[in-house]
């Protein structure tokens, strides 16, 4: 609260007349509250990258009520998918009794205090002329024979996640290990190449980071080394991460519940790298 | 690019926003351990033709949407919805 309101006038003291302002995803959810009690007529919006639970899981929040009020003064919302947004048009009628409407052109509006908001469904795409500019680079050049010495003509799947228990890790691992169980004779010509990134100094990530490592000592033994090839690192470099795509035959990714900030963007770069 | 070298296959949770921003990908619950391995095999196995299919679908998709199309169109909208406060006002 007390950082949104810093933000709040922070962005109040800057503003100037007809300035459209953006807001990005759920950290700073509070601050058209405090930045439009200031200057009704600004004109606000936000956008969120995170998957946004249900109205269920949305009640269960404390202080739910001033945060989604907060929401509510934006002009445009916007969300990745429908379904995030059917979270939050749900969760405005079950605790304020706001019904949405279509109105033309496919645009789904609020009525809320005599204002009409927008809720825009948006997904974020891609730079490719920034892609373009990474791809030219040494580093990517060196990464990508790199990871060719590694690979050595099989079919690759790669994923990069975070060392949590949302990242469907287990599930992953343990599919993988049934998949090789019952195609032996896939097993000398497939690799798994598992990134994860894991911060050193937070106990809960390190402390599940050697649960998954037990995990794939279970499959290097069973199998060879060949098959799976875990790497632990604290940052992925941008170019590193394309010359890895550039090259994966299969972009492997099981997250429970994931916003669209970096899965899709991930992927979306999988794409265009080929 | 060579049809011959493209390399394409995306399996995603169902769980994940992208998985219905796209067509490509085989979308799977990660909780189905059997979807998972089905999936695999599926990628595995895939015939070159579909994967040239799949690959071609989805480029045009991301070559539209890019991160300028995304921010202009939602200020074009914070744009409108003022035009319409006025306009009630």
């Amino acid at each position: 609260m007390d950082i949104n309101k810093k933000f709040g006038d922070m962005i109040y003291n800057k503003m100037q007349e007809n300035d459209l302002i953006m807001i990005h995803d759920v950290h700073l959810m509070l601050i058209p509250s405090t930045l439009l009690t200031k200057n009704t007529n600004a004109r606000v919006g936000i956008y969120f990258h995170m998957a946004l639970p249900s109205s269920d899981v949305i009640k269960s929040f404390p202080y739910h009520q001033e945060i989604l009020k907060s929401i509510l003064l934006c002009d445009v919302i916007g969300f990745h998918t429908f379904q995030f947004a059917r979270n939050f048009l749900t969760a405005c009628k079950r605790l304020f009794g706001i019904f949405y409407e279509i109105k033309f052109r496919g645009f789904i509006t609020l009525n809320y205090l005599g204002r009409y908001i927008i809720i825009r469904i948006i997904h974020a795409g891609i730079d490719i002329d920034y892609i373009k500019s990474i791809i030219i680079k040494k580093e990517f050049s060196n990464a990508v024979e790199l990871y060719k010495k590694l690979i050595q003509n099989k079919f690759c799947l790669v994923s990069i996640d975070l060392s949590q228990e949302t990242s469907g890790l287990y599930f992953k691992l343990e599919g993988y290990k049934r998949f090789l169980e019952k195609f032996p004779e896939v097993r000398n010509k497939i690799v798994l190449l598992q990134i994860i990134k894991c911060d050193e100094c937070d106990p809960v990530n390190l402390e599940f980071y050697n649960k998954i490592e037990e995990i794939t000592k279970d499959i290097t033994t069973k199998y060879s080394d060949e098959v799976i090839k875990l790497f632990k690192v604290e940052k992925f470099s941008v170019p590193e991460r394309f010359a890895l795509f550039s090259l994966a035959n299969s972009l492997f990714y099981l997250q429970f519940r994931e916003g669209n900030c970096t899965v899709r963007i991930f992927s979306l770069l999988f794409v265009v790298c080929k | 690019m060579k049809k011959e070298n493209i390399n394409f296959g995306i399996i995603i949770s169902e769980n994940v926003g992208v998985s219905s921003a796209l067509k490509g990908p085989i979308r799977i619950n990660p909780f189905n351990l059997n979807s998972v391995v089905y999936s695999l095999e599926k990628v595995y196995y895939m015939k070159q033709e579909e994967k040239i299919s799949k690959y071609e679908k989805d480029l045009t998709r991301v070559l539209q949407y890019t991160t300028f199309s995304w921010i202009k169109n939602f200020f074009v909208d914070l744009k409108r919805t003022t035009t319409v406060k006025i306009l009630i006002l």
